[in-house]
């Protein structure tokens, strides 16, 4: 029975890559297997989170000099994260059963790219080993790639994009770990510890930390998760980029700073929390102006990031603690929102606010559950997000009583980041909420209707979860996040917060406001009438409020205009960036290859001579 | 083992033999040019079948009984074992592709003549022991790619062969040169015997000038980067087998092995040289990456991407080479030689199912220009499929080979200290990603045009060859990953070298044996 974890990790990784190669037409094989797997991937997580193995040696393997043992692990830490990726993997593949069920070819592909990252990410969670570590990231990384192509024809730019990117931090990852082998002399991640205090130490943590940090999406490496939400399926997003990604991003993060290095350098902190606050706030203005609602919950995913790191970066317990609870509360509101995202989509036929309206009578599933997804990534009470977000405010409040240094004094600045972006996330959802679910609905959606059941099924299942861990947020708290950071329950103080009252004076808010509106309505006799255009027949278009014109006077500011334009044009984005520096540099190395043989001739000779030179005058 | 000795002939006889009996039989007709070409295949196979149960031996045979330095001998050591067996394996898939593929030219007979004394000249390289015959072997390499890269007699192509030529032959000359050098300073061919002279008069000028000349011309040979410049053409004109056998290992047998072999086995590595091969090695990688990113032709993109990835074979010798010349770090030293030689063999897989590619898209869609193609991933699923796990492996995705050697040779990097190579190493690596994202891209997904919804996947031979060569990509991981694999192919490649010098006594003593034997 010791083989647990090895099932757990091997079994999806191998249908999955055995699937890639199956012809694309085989839908119900495809769809049977992918369930039938994650499934069962899911039900062996419970096991190994309730009933262990707590370890399985893969393979012992000695190349001079380097002495690899393979290993597997299931630590309070990883096991928990273990339940939840799988769980999502459940969850998306009932909701791909009928969301993909519109394309036509490329079954196999799509599932097995699923399983390959269900595997993966199980791979990533439960190796005790840096390399074996980095292989299934690895994997992770390619299953994106090809789960993004799978999106239809203006997919490929936004797959390369994103693989290219990945695969940059990749590499730095791989060095990392190296770097840090070489100081440690091992890639056991429980027999690591490197203290911060040399310069390959410092640079193994960067590079460690941009990984960590570009796979959950935050930046600076962060405009392939905008350009994938655009044009990637949506149940896609809301599995990798919304759940999975930030699970192994956040957890590798986690890992860096509590077991892998002692932090002992202020600066790396301060590096630290700036990602995150930098992450938070530039990333919800962003996304307050955007007119697409895939887009702009990929801003919002990158944003969300921010408190995570943010959390992270205190280092204070109940920051830490914060940091992984809100990683875990993201995944579950930010996959909902992503699938309700789909459905919308999916009903309308687009996903550009302008165009949408008034679908909430007509889906009124997809309303409820979005609507509480909304309010849980705006931090309202009594909702998960509010709880994560506060046991982060109160880590960054207690920085200064437990810690001295740089990051530890500028904690005013990272609250009022924090803050702020919290307020501006709920500014733009209620844009998103407006315009797609409560304005007047386009004629041409009159037919609209509520995704099948399959689909609102794991829908309803994240926003119940968000509804839960928001009142009993204790349970999640107590049985996940304090054993895997070995902290005892009851002795991190979270604040004065207590979800009954909070609870009580929303409701009686809700209650008032209610009442008022019914008041008033009596009141004033109000009617609903039609426009009245001088008796003018207009579409009913024309007539509706749209949602995208909220901010107009934000992004039209002076200042914050200019960085809105350069910021459409890429000038931020270091993937274009990067592109024109080597386009530059091709174009040279063209230039210098003409074509012309004498030109060539000239070239051996002169090679020649530098090599004649090198090698006559010193050997 | 004593029948061992007996099959080193054989390597270069029945590839010899079989380039002047197909076009024989290819003159009777029809009939003629099928069992001609199921014979080259049957000697191709049985070549491969001879090189896998010839690994990890050491052998030495005498030509004609003459004993050295008189007469010519035949080596088999670990390092030549591998090599064999990389261009018989590459050979053997290349030739399987092209029982269909060539169907569209004509005289294929002579193709295949051809192609066989290109086999016969890299087996000839690989094994000989004299440094004459090696430049004889090599230049029967040599002149049968000039005409096979020109075997479509277009334009184009005769253009690139008259450069490949003219390039090429200013190589042979200086290794020709550099022969008569080494031959007037020390008295001997026999590559033992120089060895022997050389070390016992170590700081001889003309010697000097001779390993300059012996660089520059089989780096010529092997597209080190001021020498590349035949490269791209002769690569993109050929026919995809012949592209496939050039990049996959014509390259790396005249190049790389001919220059491993004089300046590790011969010459003795000293610190200077190995420091340039890992800077030549350096430009290579970068080079070849960035030029292979802004091509438009899939072939040519192919054929930059093999100057970078030799980039890396030499990194990783001459990172090897440097540090044991320096002594220092024998561990990190051995590692990465073996890192190097592994992605030697993991390239000439990849790369030459990559151009058999290639030439399924170019001879289903008509064309080799990026951005006329589009949308083949639904019409050739074969095609896309092998086209991926080829560039998995030689942009290092796990778990496919070559993220096993690059990964060697990051470790072996920093293990020694050398961080900048490291980050060398993986940075090249994400070039590569890029530029076979770009041919996937371009390629396989977007949109299919309307003109090309009739074409065909490759079926028959050029299917089985492409399937074994992916199949490949994915078991080489095993090579290393599977203790018993690696000490029999790569490690007694890489303890070769790590002897260094030590090759010449070797073989003295071999010869000593023999001699006593046959008295």
């Amino acid at each position: 029975m010791d083989n647990r974890l090895f099932i757990t990790v091997f079994l999806p990784l191998a249908v999955g890559f055995v699937m890639l190669f199956l012809p694309g037409r085989w839908r119900v094989l495809s769809q049977l297997l992918a369930i039938v797997v994650c499934g069962l991937s899911f039900v062996l997580s419970i096991l190994i989170f309730r009933v262990g193995p707590a370890g399985y040696e893969l393979y012992a393997f000695k190349l001079t000099g380097v002495d690899l043992t393979l290993s597997f692990a299931a630590e309070p830490l990883n096991k928990f994260i273990l339940v939840f990726a799988m769980g999502f993997g459940v969850l998306i593949t009932l909701y791909s059963l009928k969301a993909m069920a519109a394309a036509k070819t490329r079954f196999t592909e799509y599932y097995g790219a699923i399983l390959l990252t269900i595997g993966g990410s199980a791979g990533v969670l439960l190796s005790d080993n840096l390399l074996l570590l980095l292989i299934f990231w690895e994997i992770v990384t390619a299953s994106l790639y090809i789960l993004i192509t799978t999106g239809g024809r203006f997919s490929n730019f936004a797959a390369t994009k994103s693989f290219a990117m990945i695969a940059a931090s990749d590499a730095a990852l791989l060095v990392g770990i190296l770097m840090v082998w070489v100081q440690s002399g091992s890639f056991t991640i429980s027999a690591i510890s490197v203290a911060t205090n040399t310069t390959p130490a410092i640079i193994a943590f960067l590079l460690l930390m941009l990984a960590a940090v570009t796979k959950a999406g935050a930046m600076p490496l962060h405009t392939w998760l905008p350009t994938s939400g655009q044009y990637a399926p949506t149940s896609v997003m809301a599995l990798l980029p919304a759940a999975i990604d930030k699970l192994l991003g956040i957890y590798l993060l986690v890992l860096i700073v509590r077991k892998l290095f002692v932090m002992q350098s202020s600066a790396l902190q301060v590096v630290l929390a700036v990602i995150g606050a930098a992450t938070i706030i530039i990333a919800v203005m962003v996304a307050m102006v955007q007119h697409n609602l895939k887009k702009l919950l990929s801003y919002h995913a990158i944003s969300q990031v921010g408190y995570m790191i943010l959390g992270i970066a205190t280092l204070t317990p109940v920051g830490i603690a914060g940091g992984l609870f809100h990683m875990l509360n993201n995944a579950i509101y930010k996959s909902c929102l992503f699938l309700c995202g789909g459905a919308v989509e999916q009903t309308a036929g687009t996903a550009e606010l302008d165009k949408l309206g008034g679908l909430g009578r007509k889906m009124p599933l997809t309303f409820a559950t979005c609507l509480i997804a909304a309010l849980s990534i705006s931090g309202i009470p009594p909702f998960n997000g509010f709880v994560s977000k506060w046991m982060i405010y109160q880590g960054v409040i207690q920085m200064p009583s437990s810690q001295a240094g740089l990051a530890a004094g500028l904690w005013p600045v990272w609250l009022v980041f924090a803050m702020f972006g919290s307020a501006l996330t709920l500014a733009s959802f209620v844009k998103v909420l407006h315009s797609a679910f409560l304005s007047r609905l386009p004629d041409n959606l009159s037919g609209a209707r509520e995704v099948p059941g399959l689909q609102t099924l794991p829908m309803i299942v994240l926003a119940a979860l968000c509804v839960l861990f928001g009142i009993f947020y204790y349970v999640p708290l107590d049985n996940f996040i304090y054993p895997a950071l070995g902290i005892q329950p009851g002795t991190v103080a979270i604040g004065t917060w207590q979800s009954g009252l909070a609870t009580v004076l929303i409701v009686a808010g809700i209650v008032i406001g209610l009442l008022i509106l019914a008041v008033a309505k009596i009141a004033s006799k109000a009617r609903a009438v039609p426009t009245w255009t001088c008796g003018e027949v207009l579409p009913n278009e024309q007539m509706i409020i749209p949602g995208t014109h909220f901010y107009k006077t934000v992004s039209s500011m002076g200042g914050l205009r200019q960085m809105y334009d350069s910021q459409e044009k890429g000038w931020f984005d270091l993937y274009d960036q990067g592109g024109r520096l080597g386009l530059a540099f091709t174009g040279f190395l063209r230039w210098l290859h003409c074509g012309i043989l004498p030109m060539y001739l000239t070239w051996v000779t002169l090679g020649l001579l530098i090599i004649l030179f090198v090698v006559c005058r010193i050997w | 083992m004593s029948d061992i000795p007996l099959v080193l002939p054989a390597f270069v006889c029945i590839p010899l033999v079989a380039a002047f009996l197909l076009p024989i039989l290819g003159s009777f007709g029809r009939k003629g040019r099928v069992v001609a070409t199921a014979l080259a295949n049957l000697a191709a196979l049985s070549l491969l079948a001879m090189s896998i149960a010839s690994t990890n031996q050491f052998s030495v045979y005498n030509v004609g009984r003459w004993s050295i330095p008189l007469g010519i001998n035949m080596v088999l050591d670990g390092f030549s074992a591998l090599f064999l067996i990389t261009v018989n394996l590459v050979s053997s898939a290349a030739l399987l592709f092209s029982v269909r593929y060539m169907e569209q030219y004509t005289a294929k007979p002579k193709y295949l003549s051809l192609f066989m004394l290109m086999v016969a000249g890299m087996n000839g390289v690989v094994l000989t022991g004299d440094l004459f015959n090696l430049f004889v072997f090599l230049e029967v390499a040599s002149i049968a790619s000039y005409a096979l890269v020109g075997f479509g007699c277009d334009d184009e192509q005769l253009e690139a062969s008259f450069k490949y030529m003219v390039l090429g032959e200013v190589g042979s000359m200086f290794i020709l040169l550099a022969i008569g050098l080494v031959y007037g300073a020390t008295g001997m061919l026999n590559m033992a015997y120089i060895s022997k002279a050389i070390q016992n008069n170590p700081t001889n000028v003309v010697l000097c000038f001779a390993l300059a000349l012996f660089i520059a011309g089989f780096g010529l040979k092997a597209a080190l980067v001021p020498f590349h410049a035949w490269l791209p053409d002769a690569h993109s004109s050929a026919p995809a087998p012949i592209s496939a056998m050039l990049s996959g290992i014509l390259i790396k047998v005249l190049g790389v092995y001919a220059l491993v072999r004089t300046i590790f086995s011969i010459f003795g590595i000293s610190t200077t040289v190995g420091t340039l091969l890992v800077v030549l090695g350096v430009v290579n990688m970068v080079t070849g990456a960035f030029l292979a990113i802004g091509q438009g032709d899939l072939k040519r993109l192919l054929a930059y991407s093999s100057i970078s990835q030799v980039g890396y074979i030499f990194l990783g010798i001459g990172l090897g080479g440097a540090l044991l010349a320096a002594g220092a770090s024998p561990v990190w030293a051995s590692l990465a030689i073996l890192g190097g030689l592994f992605h030697l063999l993991n390239h000439a897989v990849s790369k030459s199912l990559l151009f058999l590619t290639s030439g399924s898209v170019e001879m289903a869609a008509g064309t080799r220009q990026l951005d006329q193609l589009g949308g083949l991933a639904e019409k050739l699923p074969l095609t896309r499929a092998s086209c991926a796990v080829a560039s998995a492996s030689i942009v290092g995705i796990p778990p496919f080979g070559g993220f096993w050697s690059k990964l060697i040779l990051v470790i072996a990097a920093i293990g020694a200290g050398v961080y900048w190579a490291a980050a060398l190493i993986v940075a090249v690596s994400v070039c590569t990603l890029i530029m076979y994202l770009k041919v996937h891209r371009y390629v396989f997904l977007g949109e299919l045009s309307e003109t090309r919804q009739q074409i065909k996947e490759s079926r028959g031979s050029m299917a089985v060859a492409m399937i074994c060569l992916a199949c490949l990509c994915v078991f080489l991981g095993l090579v290393f990953l599977a203790p018993a694999l690696r000490a029999e192919l790569l490690e007694p490649a890489a303890k070769v070298l790590c002897d260094g010098v030590g090759y010449a006594d070797k073989i003295m003593e071999f010869s000593k044996d023999m001699i006593v034997c046959a008295d």
